[in-house]
């Protein structure tokens, strides 16, 4: 009898793998998120390229260009797809960003750019704190913002070489779409 | 004689041979070994292969369903290095949401998923060019020159480690890389009718802040037997496509979906009645949409109803181009239609019409 009821549950389990739809992924296949505040965000700009790996990391800059303030946020994607943060959560959020103010996100800390807010990576998809490549969206309670990203190497600044000869960090824009 | 004669022939043999095929505008684009034939998503200037820099490609793939991706590189005389027919800088069934890496070489920094083998007669790309072929253009790029040898080292444990050189390249798109939508690029030839001019209302307000956008089309027409509906609260996804006449042609400016089935709050989204179906989202989580009524009936009595709110609301940069056109359709093919030659009003804020 437990053999059979071992058996029925999984094969319930199974059909219910099988019936299922596929699993959302990517940056325009999963669902957006609401922020903390309870305001929905909707998808502004497309971000492929989105790198964390070897000390390289990716920060996204955004000014907000509404006539009032808005909430912005940055989720990224692994290769895989799987959404690695969580801004409804507040990772990678920021809420009621004033008008014309200027908000920095990134994968994590670097020596030589500000952040105002590094994201901490969850387990799913990969599940190594890495993004090699990913990508990823950048979301607000407003389209009317607008952002660029840079990938760059983490633990360099830039030194005057009169006194130092440590090099300068690699830094890079990329390339990112906006969403009509 | 003669010799005029065969100067003319060869004179005409030339003339009637076409020129060579040459770089990323000019050759066609391949098939993928799987017998996909793919398409030009995006060319790129200045592809590098020398002097220890290689150019990476990183493609996230926005369509719903896996497609076959490939890098192909030219020389500077135009000459293909690689055939991504073969398998060289291609990668097959990539699913919906991943991301993958093409490169001309392996670099010490990044990650690639496929490098490219150049193939005689190119050697180098000093300096080159490129594009992205896919089976689907719904794709998002970035492209990248980087420094294939170094490595981002701890300045504290080596100062004289040098990071790597990198760079962002640009890539000029064929077609702006928006994720692939569920309306068709233009709309359907044969949807059902309102029963009579007027009969469909359609209103638009473009507000600030954003919560303040509406979306209302009303439809009464054509006969409709509540089976044509299928079964949206299981399985027929609906869709409200908006099309106006910008650029001379019809153009989608609209495209809002109300997904099969789901629980929007505590209740199913979509709850069935002797006559038809109600879709209702106070969240307005799918793309702004609130309601949706579909009542079936004989010609005349068949009643549709479309409400939309807030910023997750696709909206359109009014003024429109009439005539416009709004088709809601089911994933079997089902649609109903108006269209909207004249409209009461139609400035920066508002568009308000009646159907002819």
């Amino acid at each position: 009898m437990m053999i059979r009821a071992i058996g029925r549950i999984g094969i319930a389990l199974l059909s219910t793998l099988v019936s299922a739809g596929p699993a959302a992924a990517g940056p325009t296949d999963t669902p957006l998120p609401t922020f903390s505040d309870g305001r929905p965000a909707v998808n502004v700009y497309v971000a492929p390229g989105v790198i964390k790996n070897n000390n390289l990391e990716t920060d996204f800059v955004c000014t907000n260009l509404d006539t009032v303030a808005v909430d912005i946020g940055l989720e990224v994607f692994d290769e895989t797809g799987a959404l690695r943060n969580s801004v409804a959560a507040g990772s990678g959020a920021f809420l009621n960003v004033g008008v014309g103010k200027t908000v920095t996100v990134g994968t994590a800390g670097t020596a030589e750019l500000h952040e105002d807010q590094t994201l901490l990576l969850n387990t799913a998809g990969s599940g190594l704190n890495n993004l090699r490549n990913g990508s990823g969206r950048v979301i607000a309670t407003s389209k009317n913002i607008v952002c660029n990203a840079v990938v760059l190497d983490k633990l360099h600044t830039v030194q005057d070489p009169a006194v130092s000869s440590l090099p300068p960090p690699s830094l890079a824009e990329i390339q990112l779409v906006k969403l009509p | 004689m003669r010799t005029p004669r065969t100067v003319l022939g060869l004179s005409a043999l030339l003339c009637l041979v076409a020129p060579a095929h040459s770089g990323v505008s000019d050759t066609p684009p391949p098939t993928f070994s799987d017998g996909k034939a793919a398409q030009v998503v995006a060319l790129l200037p200045g592809v590098i292969k020398k002097n220890q820099i290689d150019t990476e490609v990183i493609c996230t793939n926005l369509a719903p369903a896996a497609v076959d991706v490939g890098f192909e590189v030219f020389d500077q005389g135009g000459v293909r290095g690689n055939q991504v027919a073969a398998g060289n800088g291609a990668l097959l069934a990539v699913g919906p949401g991943r991301t993958v890496t093409i490169a001309t070489g392996g670099t010490a920094v990044l990650h690639e998923d496929a490098v490219i083998t150049l193939e005689a007669p190119v050697t180098n790309l000093a300096n080159g060019s490129g594009r992205v072929v896919a089976t689907d253009v719904h794709m998002a790029c970035t492209a990248l020159a980087v420094d294939s040898v170094h490595t981002v080292a701890d300045p504290r444990t080596c100062p004289t480690c040098k990071p790597p050189t990198l760079t962002g390249l640009h890539l000029t798109y064929a077609a702006t890389p928006t994720p692939s939508g569920p309306c068709p690029a233009t709309p359907s030839p044969a949807c059902r009718k309102p029963a009579a001019t007027g009969r469909a209302l359609l209103l638009l307000q473009d507000r600030s802040p954003d919560t303040l956008d509406t979306l209302l089309w009303k439809w009464s027409g054509t006969g409709t037997a509540k089976a044509d509906f299928g079964n949206p609260a299981a399985t027929a996804s609906y869709q409200l496509c908006l099309y106006d006449q910008t650029g001379g042609s019809p153009t989608l400016r609209l495209a809002a979906v109300a997904p099969a089935g789901g629980t929007c709050g505590s209740l199913p989204c979509w709850l069935a009645s002797t006559t038809g179906f109600q879709y209702a989202d106070p969240a307005l989580t799918s793309d702004g949409l609130a309601r949706i009524l579909l009542k079936a009936g004989p010609p005349g009595a068949t009643k549709l109803l479309v409400q939309g709110r807030g910023p997750r609301l696709p909206r359109p940069v009014l003024p429109l181009t009439p005539p416009v056109t709004v088709q809601l359709s089911t994933g079997s093919g089902a649609c109903w239609d108006a269209v909207y030659t004249k409209p009461i009003t139609n400035d920066a804020a508002n568009f308000k019409a009646k159907s002819d």
